[in-house]
């Protein structure tokens, strides 16, 4: 059997393109990162998505959609305008707004914040909060536990976004760990396996993997690990 | 009179280069808000079936893809394993971008040099040199496989190619791709006889593919115009069936192509078993 170069002209692209459309007929076809969270695999959340998983890159209306909260409560909470593009202002955004508070809001304060609002677990760290989000949080979440409201108390700060936000200056030299940080970045920047198991408090198996993602699987918090990995690189210098 | 040479191959190289580059553009044009609506937008690193190779590991390990890598591009690794093990590595010699422009830059290369083209470098020199690309795929599926990054993206001349405009590429990428458009001046698709780390694994079809490039011997007259013909510059005459690990499928060997005799070299599955020693 012989195979011109005019059958091949329309077998490469029937192969190809049919391939993908019964991958994409299937579901299986997926060519950009989705927005969902990881959700919780069991006890009495076991489906809902897990508030620690938000990452930087996720919009205001991202968070919105998941975890069904208004838009407006958001934007109230942590003090923004209401115009606000909520489409295109990722929670990492924050951070700028914020800076001339001399508090790190950013990410993780979204974090725990919906964590509480929706009434799911967190890991609470020092993830701090603007007093507007701290007072909706009081008004509308009556099951909140001692420790909960004492964090509250702790962390909740008088500040507002600012007008301006304050664009970071990269330096080159900033060490950042963000939620697609590997171990193997960790251990090329001069800290070793052991060092980062010690961090961790357990084996660590493949390097090659997320840490933000380790961290969720094992429910640790990744702020934490990412702070105390920070300072072994900083040590490792 | 003179046979009129098939340009069917050219017209799906230009399609698919054009395709690529389209979609590398409306990919750009997304960030600022601008792309094209009914162009789907698509990440280069989404549509590269290499992605595929080099997440495997992880995938298996972790349960994840890398970086920047997608469950597309294991799915065109799939279609492009399929088409491998039917044709041969039809991906390099129809599809990529990279070696229609390589195969392009090499017409004017061919109407500079002549009959010197595509033939600089040693033949024993040359025989060496074309393990290097098995060198590279060991050492990007290790590198990979060990960081969990895309690592192969800061030498990638595919990539560079696609993304010369945006601040995602890198100079090595650059200075990798220039070599390779520079090189391709003097030897036929350098980058994909030295260094393509994915032509190194699609090669290995022609060993057992189904449809080889088989070569009548009764009817050839042995004018070795094959050989001369191949960008890959395999030895087509000295066979009855291509298997050299180099071959793209590219049919200009052929009997559409290079071959005066009609019938004589082909692409053509066969169950006649191949005497021993008739491999190329």
């Amino acid at each position: 059997m012989k195979l011109t170069s005019r059958t091949m002209a329309w077998v490469l692209p029937v192969i190809l393109f049919g391939g993908i459309l019964l991958s994409q007929a299937t579901g299986v076809w997926s060519s950009d990162t989705e927005k969902k969270p990881n959700r919780f695999e069991d006890g009495i959340f076991a489906g809902e998505y897990d508030p620690a998983d938000i990452r930087g890159s996720y919009t205001l209306m991202d968070v919105s959609n998941l975890f069904e909260i208004d838009l407006q409560v958001l934007i109230q909470a942590f003090t923004l305008k209401n115009d606000i593009d909520a489409e295109n202002f990722q929670t990492n955004d924050l951070e700028k707004y914020f800076t001339d508070s001399g508090y790190e809001i950013g990410n993780e304060s979204v974090q725990v914040f919906v964590a509480l609002y929706k009434g799911l677990p967190i890991v609470l760290d020092d993830a701090v909060l603007p007093r507007a989000a701290v007072d909706i949080l009081l008004q509308n979440q009556s099951n909140l536990t001692d420790e909960q409201r004492a964090y509250l108390e702790e962390y909740g700060k008088d500040v507002v976004a600012s007008e301006n936000p304050v664009e970071e200056e990269e330096e080159e030299s900033e060490i950042k760990i963000n939620g697609t940080t590997t171990f193997q970045y960790v251990i090329d920047l001069g800290v070793t396996h052991e060092e980062i198991e010690e961090i961790l408090g357990m084996k660590l198996e493949y390097t090659n993997q997320a840490i933000k993602d380790f961290c969720l699987d094992q429910g640790l918090s990744f702020s934490t690990i990412k702070t105390k990995l920070t300072e072994a690189i900083e040590t490792s210098k | 009179m003179k046979k009129r040479k098939s340009k069917v191959r050219t017209y799906i190289q230009i399609l698919f280069f054009a395709l690529i580059a389209i979609l590398a553009v409306n990919n750009t044009l997304a960030e600022s808000d601008a792309a094209i609506a009914w162009i789907p937008v698509l990440s280069l690193h989404a549509i590269c079936p290499f992605g595929g190779v080099v997440t495997l590991y992880n995938l298996a390990t972790v349960g994840d893809y890398i970086q920047k890598i997608h469950a597309s591009s294991v799915i065109l690794l799939a279609i492009s394993i399929v088409m491998a093990i039917l044709f041969g590595p039809v991906l390099c010699g129809w599809i990529c971008p990279l070696g229609s422009l390589q195969e392009w830059i090499g017409k004017i290369g061919k109407r500079i040099f002549k009959k010197k083209y595509n033939a600089f470098v040693p033949k024993k020199a040359d025989r060496y040199l074309r393990y290097i690309r098995y060198l590279v795929l060991i050492w990007v599926v290790y590198v990979t496989a060990k960081s969990g990054t895309l690592v192969f993206k800061n030498v990638d001349p595919y990539n560079a190619l696609f993304t010369f405009w945006s601040e995602e590429v890198s100079y090595s990428a650059v200075l990798v791709l220039i070599l390779t458009l520079v090189g391709s001046l003097f030897i036929e698709r350098p980058w994909c006889k030295y260094a393509c780390p994915y032509g190194a694994l699609m090669g290995i079809s022609n060993k057992f593919r189904m449809f080889k490039i088989r070569r009548n011997e009764p009817t050839c007259i042995h004018c070795t115009k094959c050989d001369r013909a191949c960008p890959m510059n395999i030895e087509v005459s000295k066979g009855q069936a291509v298997k050299n690990a180099q071959c793209i499928s590219c049919y200009e060997c052929t009997s559409e192509q290079a071959c005066p005799i009609p019938d004589t070299v082909t692409l053509s599955a066969t169950f006649k078993k191949v005497v021993a020693g008739d491999k190329v």
